[in-house]
Formats: C-alpha cells, structure tokens, sequence
C-alpha cells in the first residue's frame, strides 16, 4: 500500500461507498420485495415516506462515485514517483495491470448506469401514478451492487499495490511503430495516415451530429420508428467514439502536448489543461445516446409517453452538445497552435 | 417542439474559449521537449539527435536517449550531448563518459581531464559510449 | 359524476389500522362537489370532518374508496403527483394558519409561488395584489407575531389564493376570529364563488352553514345527511347533485 492524502481519500471513499452501497441495494430490495404489483393505498404511502431516505441515499452515494473517478487517476498520479519505472499514470497502471484496467472500465459504466437510475426516477416522478415505481426500485439495487462492486474494487487495488514492483514506461508500449492504435488506421488508410485520420474524425463527428440534429428536428411520432432511430443514433455514437480514440492517440494527443511521437492519453490529460474534457465529451455523448435509447425500453407507458419524448430530445440535445464540443476544442487548439507559430 | 439555442451555445462558447485560453498556456509552456518522457528541456542538457530523414529528437537524460534509441532503432545522421562542464554540445562519438554511483546518471564530458576529475570528487567510474561508438579513448581513473 | 369536480365514492380512512388502537376516522363516505360551490363539512368535534377534507385536499390517502378530481382518479397518484396536484390547483386555510413567523406577510403569502419557479420581484408583486385586496397593504413587511389573530387569517387566505386554485380548503376558518373578521371570511368566500372556485370548509359554526350551497352532515365518521341549501345556485351540470347520501352511508 502506498500511503498519501489523495490514497487516504479514495480508501475513504471506497469504504463509504461500500457500505451505503450495500445498504441501498438491501434497502431497494426490500422496498421492492413489499411493494408487490398492486399496494394498498396505506402500503404504497408507507413505501413513499421510506423513498425520501433512499433518494438521499442514492444521491450520497452517486455524488460519492462522481468524485471517485477522477479521484481515482489523481492517485494513480501521485503514486508516479513511488512506482520504479513509472514515469505517468499508465506505468503506474502497470503495476496491477488486470485490476486496474478493470476498474478503468467499471468507473464509466458506473456513471452510465448512474444515470440511467436517475432519468429513469426522474420519469417516474413525473407521471401521476408513478407506473415505473418497481422497476426503478430493481434498477438501483442492480446500481447499488455495481457501485459497491466498484468500491471493492477500488479498495482492494489500493491496498494492494506496493511501490516494490518495476513497470514498464508507457514509450516502451505506446510509441512503438507496431502499437495496437496504429494498425487499424494503417491497415485502412494506408502507411501515411494522419491527414486522412484526421478527415475521418472531423467527419465522422460532424455525420453524427448532422444525424442527431435531424432526429431532433423530425422527432419521429411512432415507437417503432423512434427506437430505430435511437439504435441506429447510439451505432453511430459508438462508432464516432471508437474513431475518436484512434485519432486522439495517434495525432490529435501527440499534436496537442507538442510531442510528435508520444501516442500516450495519460499524459495528453497530464499536459494539456482541458485534454479530459475533449476526451470525455464524446463519452458523454454517446452515454446521452444509450441513455435515449435505454429509456425508451425501460420507461416506457402510456403515462410517461409525453414525458419520455422530452427526456429523448434533452438527451439528444446533450449528445449534439458533447459531440460538437468535442471537435470544436480539438479545432481550436489548432487554429491556436498554428496562429502562434506551432504545430 | 421548440428548440432552445441560447444554452447551448454559450456552453460550445465557453468550451471554445477554454480551448483556446489552454492552447495558449500550453503553446506559452511549450520549450523544447524531451522526446521520451516530454519533459521540459534545459537547453544546456539537451541530447539532440538528427535521423537520417532528417527528424530532430531532443532528450534530457542520456538515459532517455537510449530508451528512446532502443525502441526505434532509427538510422542516426548526427548525435551531440552537452558537455557537463561548459554545456556546450559535443558530437557524442568525440565524448568520454562517467556514472556518478549515487545517482546512476551518465555523464558526457568533452575532456578527459574534466572526467578524471568528476571521477575523483564523486569516486565514480568511467563508462563506454552508452549510444555505442568507439570507447578507446575512455580511461580508468 | 360527469361534472364534478369531486366524486367521492365509499371513502374509508383508518389509522393504525390493524392494531389495537384503530381509529375509524371515516366509513364509506360517497359523496360529489360541484365548481362554484360551497361545501361546509358540517358534524362535532371527532365526527371526521379534519380527515375527509384532508382526502379531498390530497394530504392524505384514504384506506379504502376512489376520489376523482375533475375525472382523474387522484387515489391512484403518487406522493409527487399529488404535490404536484396540492401546488397547483388546492389552497389550504389551515385552523391555526400556519404562517411562517418571523417572515413577512408578503414572504408568507408567496411561499407557494417558490417552487414554480416565480422570480421574487414578481412573487412580492403578487403577494402586494392580494394582500391589498384584503385591506393588508401596510403590513407587507410584518410578520405574523406583529398581525392580529384576524390580519393572520387574511394572510392565510391570500396564501391560499396566490396560485389561483380551482379548489380552496378550509379547515374551521372562524374559530380564532371576531365578529368583523368572520364577516370579512364570508364575503371574501362569496366572492370566490362567483369566479367558479369550489369551496369545502369544515366547521361546527352554523354561520358558515347559511353561506352553504351544500351542507353535508358528519357524524361518527360517517356521512349521515346531505343537505342542499340553495338550488338556485346549482351549477350547470348533468344529472345534478344527489340530494341524498350516495352509497348508503345513513346510518
């Protein structure tokens, strides 16, 4: 264990977590459990009185994951000095490869899934009845456990990574010529792919946003058609995200940090001021995207129709926002660079 | 249904303008970097290395030099260090090299004297080439 | 029912319901309420009157029976719904009028305004209106510690009018006022009559009965008679009100 305020803080976090986590999960089972398909009117107010408890719950225990995930790479930096060999954040990572990895991937799911319960809450709420009552209630004990799985997660990576190990440089795997970011756009675009990957990604950005700005404007009315178009819409997000990380890797984090041949996103979050926030706008944006398309086949009833049909386009809405944002930051850090003479 | 523009576009706003304030503190930051590790280097420590088509990569550490060379093997027109003395850089063929042996770190020196006498103060040792060239002229203390 | 603003039908309430300390507050009470109507909820102390205008009100649910509210089946609505119900179409004189102390009158009388999103500048207007209207102009900025116990009453009413509701609930409205006060109540209720609001006020005062369209007599938690005071007042609707206890809640 490696032992600094921000190490002491996510353990804290992690232990909180865990508890309140494991706390809500039993909680919404519960509440689930005694609610059954048809309450008596008394039940149902007793059950309502409860929520209040576990909205404030789920609020604690969100905000406390929100915190946990960029918390969670400030202390894997802070260990850079402590780990032999590391010289970022990726060969910190390499101490404990598969968990850490691991979490990387649980800390984003976590924040969709996150968020998904609390759209889906906010639909309930807003229908008179409260139709989706029970399926939220299953929907954050599933959340509950994920987030307190992350925790444990959390708890035992930091507990257990020692400063013995020597890892391996982040030039030493992302800089060689044979790494794994360049031979997709190699093997498509050919040796001399960087103007072409770069098209691509502009394109690719501005396709998807044309697409959503679309699906905004003609809103189709039948569900079937909707669905479509919120599935083929959450494809394309995908699809832009996957070649917007192939295009931060290989020019546009290289570029932006001033060093030609580093293709490493660690240290483009390290080096450039806003480079989390080009990195996570498009993540965002196809979270609002999956978030639609989600909602639609957990929130749907004839009572939240009118409602759902407004979240989806606040959704959409958000989408666009994120992923021309995005492109819009990378661009201007062009027109600045090449205004003052760089790049 | 009604759409609202106004929010949303003083957000692309305020992100542009983010953009632009971090692409002028980065450019601003900007020096020259080291190539493996993207420190900043000072200009009397910099390890310049030309490929033979003609790509200028610079390093802060002899040590950084070799890992870099290491990982891509490039073809090298010309390789100067800086000379631990003066600073001035020395064609890396043409130096002697000592290794101070609390720190491990490699040093270039353009005389022979100025070696011998790193290696009498720190009671280090004289080391090869570490890029490879010929070591004849390198002497023990 | 087609209407009706209220359609009551075999309302139960039960507290503890199940345990040795069960209270039977209400027992099958079906009854309707008209737009443009006043209802006095009529019967002694303990007879149930506090609890059903609580149900018609959506403070409360009952145990057992349905109420419709202009059509919609509001047993069936969730906590938020109904809050969302309470804020926008039921004002609420309280007995004890529950102001906030401390706070100006103007404060007080905006409050519901707060959570529609309304810009204070346009709450203290709209509060100055109705305070106005209620002869209360000069005492925008005191509190209800500085009001006497009739000047705290009219705060409460224009409280209660401030979002403009379809429906005004009055629990015992004159028992902590004087003569002039009660007068001022009645007239204030007349008018709000006129503009098509429909009016249920529990009380035992049989002032407020003269002022009745509709008097329905409680007793033991049960609904024992409904008397219609004026038909020259019934509302344009089909099928007219029941003149007897609907549901057979006579004892």
């Amino acid at each position: 264990m490696i032992l600094n305020p921000l190490s002491v803080a996510i353990l804290l976090i992690g232990l909180l977590t865990l508890l309140l986590a494991a706390l809500q999960t039993g909680f919404a089972l519960k509440l689930h459990a005694s609610l059954g398909p048809s309450p008596t009117p008394d039940l149902r107010t007793a059950v309502e009185e409860q929520t209040h408890l576990m909205l404030t719950l789920a609020v604690v225990l969100l905000t406390m994951r929100m915190l946990a995930w960029p918390l969670f790479y400030a202390t894997l930096q802070s260990f850079v000095p402590d780990i032999p060999g590391a010289m970022c954040i990726y060969g910190v990572t390499q101490a404990l490869p598969t968990l850490s990895g691991a979490l990387q991937v649980l800390k984003p799911i976590g924040f969709f899934l996150s968020g998904l319960w609390l759209l889906l809450y906010a639909l309930n709420r807003a229908a008179k009845t409260a139709p989706l009552f029970r399926r939220n209630l299953a929907l954050l004990a599933g959340v509950s456990a994920f987030l307190a799985a992350d925790a444990l997660g959390d708890l035992f990576y930091f507990l257990t990574l020692t400063p013995r190990q020597e890892v391996t440089c982040c030039t030493l795997i992302t800089d060689l010529p044979t790494r794994a970011s360049a031979v997709v756009p190699r093997t498509l675009l050919g040796a001399e792919f960087d103007h072409p990957l770069l098209s691509l990604y502009f394109a690719a950005q501005t396709l998807l946003a044309g697409g959503i700005g679309l699906a905004l404007f003609r809103h189709a009315e039948t569900s079937p058609a909707r669905r479509a178009g919120e599935g083929a819409l959450a494809l394309g997000g995908a699809a832009a995200l996957g070649i917007a990380a192939i295009a931060f890797i290989e020019i546009i984090a290289p570029r932006l940090m001033g060093l030609p041949f580093h293709h490493d996103l660690y240290c483009f979050i390290q080096y450039v001021p806003d480079g989390s926030l080009m990195l996570v706008l498009p993540l965002l944006g196809l979270f609002a995207l999956l978030w639609a398309a989600s909602l639609e086949r957990l929130g749907r009833h004839e009572e939240t129709a009118s409602h759902l049909k407004r979240y989806t386009r606040r959704l959409w809405g958000l989408a666009l926002l994120a992923f021309v944002a995005s492109p819009l930051m990378v661009a201007v850090h062009f027109l600045v660079d090449r205004w003052l003479g760089g790049t | 249904m009604e759409i609202r523009y106004k929010t949303p576009l003083i957000l692309l706003a305020i992100l542009a303008l983010v953009a632009s304030g971090s692409a002028y503190w980065t450019a601003a930051r900007k020096g020259e970097r080291c190539a493996f590790d993207g420190a900043f280097v000072r200009p009397t420590a910099a390890i310049r290395l030309t490929t033979v088509e003609g790509m200028v990569a610079v390093f802060d550490s002899i040590a950084c030099a070799q890992r870099w060379m290491q990982n891509r093997q490039p073809g090298i027109r010309s390789l100067t260090v800086p000379d631990a003395v003066s600073g001035q850089p020395i064609d890396a063929s043409a130096a002697v090299y000592g290794k101070g042996p609390a720190s491990g770190r490699i040093r270039a020196f353009a005389r022979e004297e100025d070696l011998e006498q790193f290696l009498r103060w720190s009671k280090g040792e004289a080391v090869a080439n570490p890029f490879g060239a010929p070591t004849e002229r390198v002497t023990s203390p | 029912m087609s209407g009706a603003r209220y359609t009551i039908r075999e309302v139960t309430k039960t507290y503890r319901a199940g345990t040795p300390h069960e209270v039977r507050a209400l027992q099958k009470v079906s009854v309707e309420g008209y737009p443009g109507e006043i209802t006095v909820v009529y019967g002694p102390s303990g007879s149930g009157k506090t609890t059903l205008i609580s149900l018609i009100g959506a403070l409360d649910r009952p145990t057992s029976g349905t109420i419709h509210l202009n059509g919609e089946e509001m047993t069936r609505f969730a906590e938020p719904a109904l809050a969302r119900l309470r804020r926008s179409q039921i004002g609420f004189i309280f007995q004890n009028f529950n102001l906030l102390p401390g706070v100006p009158a103007w404060e007080n009388v905006s409050q519901p305004l707060i959570p529609r999103g309304m810009g204070e500048r346009a709450r203290r207007e709209r509060a100055r209106e109705l305070l106005e209207r209620f002869h209360l102009g000069h005492r925008l900025l005191h509190p209800p510690e500085e009001l006497s116990g009739g000047e705290q009453q009219r705060v409460a009413i224009a409280r209660a009018l401030v979002g403009n509701p379809e429906i005004l609930i009055a629990d015992e409205p004159t028992s902590n006022i004087d003569e002039e006060e009660i007068d001022r109540l009645l007239a204030c209720f007349t008018e709000l009559k006129g503009k098509g609001t429909t009016l249920f006020v529990s009380t035992h005062d049989p002032i407020l009965r003269d002022l009745a369209d509709v008097v329905w007599h409680l007793k033991g938690g049960r609904l024992i008679e409904v008397e219609r005071r004026s038909s020259a007042s019934l509302p344009d609707r089909q099928g007219g009100p029941p003149e007897t206890p609907a549901g057979g809640a006579a004892p």
